[in-house]
């Protein structure tokens, strides 16, 4: 895109005391910011300041864009921070990142909502009063000069997982004072099943990279490698390439998924197999025990070999076409187990992938960029003993939150109050916070200077798009403090640890990425031995129902909980808002009496906790899950009390599920906000259609009826004048997986207030852009539904019944094919919504609207902040369009495909959105509406004429062919 | 029935009450009608009658106020159901407006005598009903305070209205249908405000009245210019009795909208409109007659005649209920087919369906029977469900065709708030409050024209008795000329 002025290095540090240019800069830009907002309603009460001097790089009303990261548990994803006269407003993703491949998660769209959040920590405070920076470097210098006597035996430090030299470095620098300095990293969120399975099967931790570019059958075990994990943006996009089909010859790749709980992967696959978390592991066997089996001459050790004879195998036809389906293609398999299953399953499965060989053309193992991966220090046991004993003189707990996440048996809270002192750095005075003798605030990642490896081992830098709003501190100057450290700023730390050759430094900011730092694949060897032990180790479950403790898709384990936008964000399953719920399939739903909406006691363990039920079609039977990350307690307002804590039950043997879990209706019903009630089509499967591929080669041209024109009696308004790009979308339901990256980006991107929960119950909720999920099928969805979905948006109808009733002129075609919404002029009849067979119309009930100061900054100052008593709607981001048309302007050149990308398209993992001109034949958009799988939803109906179109959606399920 | 013979069935037809019971004179006729405005005995349940509904209109104020700046988020409404109670009071209100204006001009034009001594009253009920009803498009807009944008004037914007909406036509139809709608009760008023002004013992009160009455003196020449104004008022009213709910049903028709989208919409709703709105003359002049005692003046003659004519409109509205679900099989359209033959009937709307079938199909048979024509309690009683039933139509009309539309995935119900139902407490309490001041200070029976009627009678009496007439007379000198 023309408009990415990338690039631009924030100005170094100057001598403290002064503000700084930096300092300068953000906050001119929140007077700028905020004299704008309000001159929106009426007249600015603030004093605003006028840009006398103007930064070199900083254009009034132009975007700049800078290469940084997210880091999650230690796995970076490169992003570009959209910067407005100095505050950061948008999140990309970064096309050279190898975790991003320029698309971002929903919780990446969010993360900049994050650093504005009014309730983060804002200064440092001891037992509850505020304090100075000298003051906690005082304390933490006599506690490391106190500590010095015992070689800093007593010194633990309990850090969120790292991958960066940086930290790694600081780190070092503390040992050198403190040799016998206790470093641990919280587990809680990191696969550390996954890195002890890689140690079983290969003797050393090893990370799986699955190339889903190359595979032909794809294996999601408890899952969801196309939405979930550090590696999900670019697993997607490449999936999503080869699910993009132009004719029913060519073959994608297929997808089975074999899951507790319907995911996103889920919704994407071809077949199904529902099982209890519990239940995978002698699913797993049984399939290694098939696959070698049918391939006498596979290269696996003997002991694997001779341990599948007490392999206990039922009769299962789902298992028996997936064993076909591997054999078919062996090599070009790829299972992919999730961080749930046990370190045996994760052994198994690379066995299988042994036998297939697939390990080398398809799979590819890498020692973790984690550090110490897989290693003791990721437990909380040492140092729940050590507290025990009183051996803690000081507990430093950096990015984790222990007290609200830690399983509920290892009672951390009571616990961490027997260390002598505790420093608690966190971007909220969260649980753990609560209980410390000091808080410290941390930098938001858009405050940090820092540096951090994606999950190939690419090393990229982490720039500061900001100056620290709260006056935070980064983890590593907080280690540097405690380690008497003269270098505490991370700026200069970083660059005399990455400087190398001249200009290098600079190339990394620029790009985000340090080219040639990927970490080179180990080619391994399996231990027989020790897979067949796994094989042993893996018995049957007792029957019962099951709990799981996922890792919620919005909220992650809590710590994105205060972000209202991920609050708002509708679960990518149950669509539901604001807080979680035991989720639990029809059929469960049906034995136990329960429906959605009904109050219930979940006890495990003598254990109870109070949620509510949602039912969740094409969930495994006898399974509940409850995902992690709410009923949280601290000190963030959304937040606080919202949903139930799902670690309340979790026990430190069974983190992540457990068998046993009894189920209590309580008899009363606490009302969910959940955006979509009605999850069946109704006779109505021409709205998003579904075709299996065997349908499709019977039918080759299946949707020409759909999106043919249909008669009508007058011209249509505007086709293809010569004069205007005519703007187009198409979207592909093939490759949609349901994630919601593209509803947050909108968000982000088009000023979109979120309404709160009880506001979303009423469904006043101001998406422009929702997924619509519906379940197939056309009985009822007990069974083995096929869910699909459907993100729904403006449809830019070229003949739009919103514009002929809106009795003022408020929304208008363009020329360019556009449907737009002038707000100023909307007098609210609301006729444009009744009349809308789309429903995608949003109205402003309130004044949704009610930023806090800090809060303000995070608007795009190229979008209008809509009033009370308007309505509002998808505007295919005509900012963007009108910015590109006029850099071609001043630049002088025509308009090229790919100048102006929206938001939503921006942000798509899977690449599923094209959105260009349909008057440019040669254009992606244009190419996409020549696919045979094209239709208009609702057309038929409603002759609508919509500009934006759908691919049917292509499900290759192997029991078609059976 | 099978052994009725042709002189029972005269019998029948004869069986009529009369319009006028009696033949009261002109003195006996002003005591009662003009005196019973500022009669003390009507005091004991005219105040706290007064009382309540003035605290209502209390309510109706505070709840504009409170919508207006607050949000129209006060209410139920969401999406998909973007309109809720505030529409259905609009088309519900506009509705009852209808027979008013039927009565005194429709029925005015065909000369129908038993509209004479009612046309007052219903044409009151018209205006009142008709300002409840311009109430609510104003604030069910989300920026009340740029409604004027709706009516075409010369904007230096150079933005129009888009006259292809339904909506600038709907504000046009309604303040034309208000403005000839005062015009023409003023009219007819103003030779009985002239009476009261006369009958008058205060000199404030007979000023006061002598101000409105515009100084008609009852010359012929003013009797000649009245009657020509009159006439053409009615001429001008008789079309807006169709124009306006016509205009009103294209908020529904025009639109694509399943439920909505029908072109049965124009005569069905007009219809329907003069169907509720008979049910509120026959509620408002059960209580009238009997506290002012006016039996002979408005006689069973008026009750049944409107209980007849609610009975033709209901079957009106019975046949468009039954064409709903037949044009939505025709259309073959899923969306329409599901709305029609499923969720309304069969669905989740079934209650509010059945009620409304019931009320509004049911109920109005009853009126085959003569004897409950006549009964003062069944038609009561009868009107009030038909009122409700009405109501509940525009309501299950707009409701259930926005909850059940194409996206399965946009459906949802609607929750009414207190402001919801405060709001129509509200008009009907506003309604009461204007009625009530309306018998206090206005001759609600049109004193002149039951005279005129009086005297026609009496003609026609004598003429069936073969003698002579009293002008006759005068003309022989029989008796002095009055």
């Amino acid at each position: 895109m023309s408009r990415i002025v990338n690039g631009h290095r924030l100005p170094d540090e100057v001598d403290e005391g002064a503000p700084n240019r930096r300092e300068f800069l953000s906050a001119l830009g929140l007077g700028i910011a905020s004299a704008a907002l309000a001159a929106c309603t009426r007249a600015p009460d603030e004093r605003i300041v006028p840009y006398v001097h103007q930064p070199p790089e900083v254009t009034p009303g132009v975007a700049s864009f800078y290469a940084t990261a997210i880091v999650e548990d230690g796995y970076a994803t490169g992003l570009l921070a959209e910067s407005h006269e100095g505050r950061p407003t948008k999140i990309e993703g970064n096309p050279r990142h190898p975790s991003s491949l320029g698309a971002t998660s929903a919780i990446h769209q969010a993360w900049v909502l994050q650093l504005y959040d009014p309730n983060r920590a804002r200064g440092i405070e001891q037992s509850g009063r505020p304090a100075s920076r000298r003051a906690l470097e005082e304390h933490l210098g006599k506690q490391r000069e106190a500590a010095r006597a015992t070689r800093g035996r007593n010194v633990h430090l309990l850090l969120s997982p790292t991958s960066s030299p940086l930290m790694l470095a600081r780190l070092d620098h503390l040992r050198a004072a403190l040799p016998e300095v206790h470093v641990w990293y919280e587990p809680g969120a990191s696969p550390v099943n996954a890195w002890e399975g890689a140690r079983r099967a290969f003797g050393k931790v090893l990370e799986v990279d699955a190339d889903l570019s190359k595979a032909e059958v794809i294996v999601a075990i408890d899952s969801d490698p196309l939405a979930r994990g550090p590696l999900s943006l670019r697993d997607a996009r490449r999936f999503g390439q080869r699910r993009r089909l132009r004719s029913p010859d060519e073959t994608p790749p297929r997808l089975w998924a074999i899951e507790p709980a319907l995911t996103c992967t889920g919704i994407a696959a071809d077949d199904r197999v529902r099982l209890r978390a519990s239940d995978i592991g002698p699913f797993v066997i049984a399939l290694l025990a098939d696959v070698l089996d049918a391939m006498p001459d596979a290269k696996v050790p003997a002991e694997v070999r001779s341990a599948i004879a007490g392999v206990l195998r039922t009769k299962d036809d789902r298992r028996a076409r997936l064993v076909h389906d591997l054999l078919a293609h062996k090599e070009k398999s790829a299972l992919i187990v999730g961080p749930s299953q046990p370190p045996e399953v994760h052994a198994v499965v690379h066995a299988i992938h042994a036998a297939l060989g697939a390990i080398g053309p398809t799979i590819t193992l890498r020692p973790s960029p984690i550090a110490e991966a897989g290693g003791p220090s990721f437990a909380h046991a040492p140092l729940l003993s050590a507290l025990d004993g009183n051996a803690v003189d000081l507990l430093l707990v950096s990015g984790a939150n222990p007290a609200y996440d830690a399983p509920v048996d290892e009672d951390f809270t009571r616990r961490m109050r027997k260390a002598k002192s505790s420093v608690v750095h966190a971007l909220h005075a969260h649980e753990t916070a609560r209980e410390a003798s000091w808080i410290v605030p941390a930098r938001h990642g858009l405050e940090t200077w820092g540096d951090a490896r994606a999950a190939d081992g690419t090393l990229g830098i982490v720039q500061p798009l900001i100056a620290p709003l709260f006056n935070g501190l980064s983890d590593t100057e907080l280690v540097a403090m405690l380690a008497g450290d003269p270098r505490v700023e991370d700026h200069e730390a970083l660059m005399a640890l990455h400087a190398g050759e001249e200009g290098a430094w600079e190339r990394a900011l620029q790009a985000g990425i340090m080219d040639g730092t990927a970490i080179a694949p180990l080619p391994p060897t399996l231990d027989g031995g020790a897979v067949a032990a796994a094989m042993g180790a893996i018995k049957p479950a007792p029957a019962g129902l099951e709990i799981g403790f996922p890792l919620d898709a919005k909220v992650h384990d809590g710590r994105f909980a205060n972000v209202a936008w991920l609050q708002e964000l509708p679960d990518p399953i149950t669509k539901l808002t604001w807080r979680n719920a035991a989720r639990i399939s029809t059929a469960t739903a049906k034995r136990l009496g329960l429906s959605t909406n009904d109050e219930v006691d979940l006890v495990l363990h003598d254990r109870s906790v109070r949620s509510t039920i949602v039912v969740s079609p094409g969930d495994a039977d006898d399974v509940i899950t409850l995902s992690r990350g709410w009923g949280r307690k601290g000190a963030e307002d959304l937040a606080r009390d919202r949903g139930s804590c799902a670690s309340h039950l979790r026990t430190a043997v069974a983190p992540h599920y457990d068998v046993g879990v009894a189920v209590r209706a309580i008899g009363t019903q606490y009302r969910l906000a959940i955006t979509q009630e009605h999850v069946q089509l109704h006779g109505r499967e021409l709205i998003a259609v579904h075709r299996s591929r065997a349908e499709w080669k019977k039918e080759p041209d299946f949707a020409a009826d759909l999106r043919k024109p249909q008669p009508t009696l007058y011209k249509l308004p505007i086709v293809g004048s010569p004069l205007h790009n005519q703007w187009g979308m198409v979207i592909d339901l093939a490759a949609c997986t349901g994630c919601s990256a593209c509803v947050v980006a909108c968000q982000a991107e088009n000023n979109i207030p979120t309404v709160g929960e009880e506001a979303v119950r009423e469904r006043r909720e101001m998406h422009w852009l929702r997924i619509d999920r519906y379940y197939l099928g056309d009985s009822n969805v007990d069974g083995e539904p096929r869910a699909i979905v459907q993100p729904m948006l403006c449809q830019h109808c070229e003949k739009a019944p919103c514009e002929y009733v809106c009795p003022v002129n408020a929304t208008v075609h363009s020329e360019d094919g556009l449907n737009e919404q002038l707000y100023q002029r909307c007098v609210g009849t609301r006729f444009c919504s009744n009349n809308c067979p789309y429903k995608v119309r949003r109205f402003n009930w309130f004044r949704f609207h009610h930023p806090s100061e800090t809060e303000k900054m995070v608007f795009n100052p190229d979008v209008t902040v809509r009033g009370r008593g308007v309505m509002e709607k998808c505007s295919f981001c005509v900012q963007r369009i009108r910015e590109a048309e006029i850099s071609c302007r001043t630049e002088n050149r025509p308009y090229k495909d790919g100048d102006v990308k929206t938001a939503c398209q921006q942000a798509c993992p899977t690449g599923a959105i094209v959105f260009g001109s349909i008057a440019d034949p040669k254009s992606g958009v244009s190419v996409a509406r020549a696919n045979p799988r094209q239709y208009a939803a609702l057309d038929e109906s409603a002759g609508t004429e919509p500009r934006v179109r759908y691919l049917a959606k292509i499900s290759d399920s192997s029991e078609e062919k059976a | 029935m099978s052994a009725t013979s042709l002189p029972e069935i005269a019998h029948e037809l004869e069986d009529k009450p009369p319009v006028l019971v009696g033949r009261p004179d002109d003195r006996s006729l002003d005591r009662r009608v003009l005196g019973a405005l500022w009669s003390p005995s009507i005091a004991r349940w005219w105040w706290p009658l007064f009382l309540f509904s003035a605290g209502g209109t209390g309510l109706l104020l505070f709840l504009m106020l409170y919508t207006v700046v607050t949000g129209i988020g006060v209410w139920g409404n969401n999406i998909p159901v973007a309109w809720g109670f505030g529409i259905t009071d609009f088309v519900f209100w506009i509705g009852i407006g209808h027979a008013g204006t039927f009565i005194s001009a429709i029925l005015y034009l065909c000369a129908q005598r038993w509209r004479t001594t009612i046309n007052r009253i219903a044409e009151t009920m018209t205006l009142f009903a008709v300002v409840n009803a311009g109430i609510f498009p104003l604030i069910h807009l989300g920026r009340p305070w740029f409604a004027y944008w709706l009516v075409p004037y010369p904007a230096t914007t150079g933005v129009w209205p888009n006259f292809r909406s339904a909506l600038p036509w709907d504000a046009a139809a309604v303040s034309t249908y208000l403005t000839v709608s005062v015009l023409f009760w003023y009219s007819g008023l103003i030779p009985d405000l002239a009476a009261m002004r006369d009958f008058q013992t205060s000199r404030l009160k007979a000023r006061i009245y002598g101000l409105f009455s515009l100084g008609w003196r009852g010359s012929a020449e003013q009797w000649a210019q009245h009657k020509t104004v009159y006439l053409i008022l009615a001429g001008l009213a008789t079309p807006l009795v169709l124009s306006v709910h016509t205009v009103v049903s294209f908020d529904f028709s025009i639109t694509q909208l399943p439920g909505w989208h029908s072109a049965l919409f124009p005569p069905y709703f007009v219809a329907g409109a003069i169907y509720s709105g008979f049910a509120m003359v026959i509620m408002l002049l059960i209580p009238i007659r009997k506290l002012y005692k006016l039996e002979d003046v408005i006689t069973e003659a008026h009750l049944e005649a409107s209980a007849k004519l609610m009975l033709a409109t209901g079957w009106i509205v019975l046949y468009a209920y039954a064409l709903d679900p037949f044009i939505a099989w025709w259309s073959g359209e899923p969306t329409e087919l599901y709305l029609q033959t499923f969720a309304r009937p069969l669905g989740p709307f079934a209650v509010l369906y059945w009620t409304q079938i019931f009320c509004n199909c049911v109920v109005p048979q009853v009126y085959w029977i003569k004897r409950a024509r006549r009964s003062h309690v069944v038609l009561f009683i009868g009107s009030a469900l038909i009122l409700f039933g009405m109501w509940l139509e525009r309501f299950v009309l707009i409701y259930t065709s926005l909850a059940r539309d194409w996206l399965p995935s946009s459906w949802h119900d609607f929750t009414p708030t207190w402001v919801d139902g405060g709001l129509i407490f509200g008009t009907a309490c506003f309604f009461v409050f204007n009625y009530l001041l309306f018998l206090r200070f206005v001759p609600f029976v049109p004193l002149s024209e039951l005279k005129e009627m009086r005297h026609e009678l009496e003609k026609e009496d004598l003429e069936k008795a073969g003698e002579e007439l009293p002008y006759e007379k005068e003309a022989r000198g029989v008796v002095p000329a009055r």
